[in-house]
């Protein structure tokens, strides 16, 4: 998992974030510091949206 | 002169997060639990260190704003983390080390500290984890 600064506070805002030893990664993305840099693969695909044809009036 | 005056250049990160324009106070002991050695035949105590058992206070000014104190603070309550106390800005060197708290538990958080017509300020203390100082650049 890798991880973007978000606030000035822990870097450059953008650049890649590099945890150092001890860092609380959770305290850090729930106080807005850093967000993920990709999306886990293991997710799943949002689901599809299903389009349904409206009768003609 | 071997005093240090502190004005406007220590460094505090909490968490990997910078709070230096937060804080107004620090205070980094190192300590051991002083274990008693003295036996029979020993005219004086004698001691030997037992555990590490370091601790660190800060006094901050609470804000509620995005990324500041309570931001920073808030997820650490009941946790542990990494804090870094430097005398002032720049590289880690002899003479400005970077002290460092590795795996210190924060017990408690004041999420209100409130008087009419004064700025609120919360005091902070970690507790534990492996203290070492860091003089490399």
């Amino acid at each position: 998992m890798s991880w973007i600064v978000v606030s000035r506070r822990v870097g450059i805002p953008g650049a890649p974030y590099t945890p150092k030893p001890g860092d609380n990664l959770d305290a850090l993305v729930n106080g807005g510091f850093i967000r993920p840099a990709t999306v886990n693969a293991d997710q799943p695909a949002a689901p599809t949206r299903k389009v349904t044809k409206r009768a003609k009036e | 002169m071997a005093t240090s005056t502190y004005l406007s250049n220590p460094v505090v990160t909490v968490n990997s997060v910078d709070l230096s324009d937060q804080c107004t106070a620090a205070t980094f002991t190192q300590r051991y639990d002083q274990l008693e050695n003295t036996a029979f035949g020993d005219s004086s105590r004698k001691y030997t260190s037992g555990l590490g058992n370091h601790e660190v206070t800060l006094s901050f000014y609470m804000s509620y704003a995005s990324n500041e104190t309570y931001a920073t603070l808030k997820d650490l309550v009941g946790t542990t983390t990494t804090l870094v106390v430097k005398p002032a800005v720049g590289a880690d060197s002899t003479t400005n080390p970077g002290f460092t708290l590795t795996g210190a538990f924060l017990p408690e958080l004041p999420v209100v500290n409130a008087t009419l017509g004064e700025l609120g300020t919360v005091d902070v203390t970690f507790v534990g984890g492996v203290y070492s100082v860091d003089v490399t650049p």
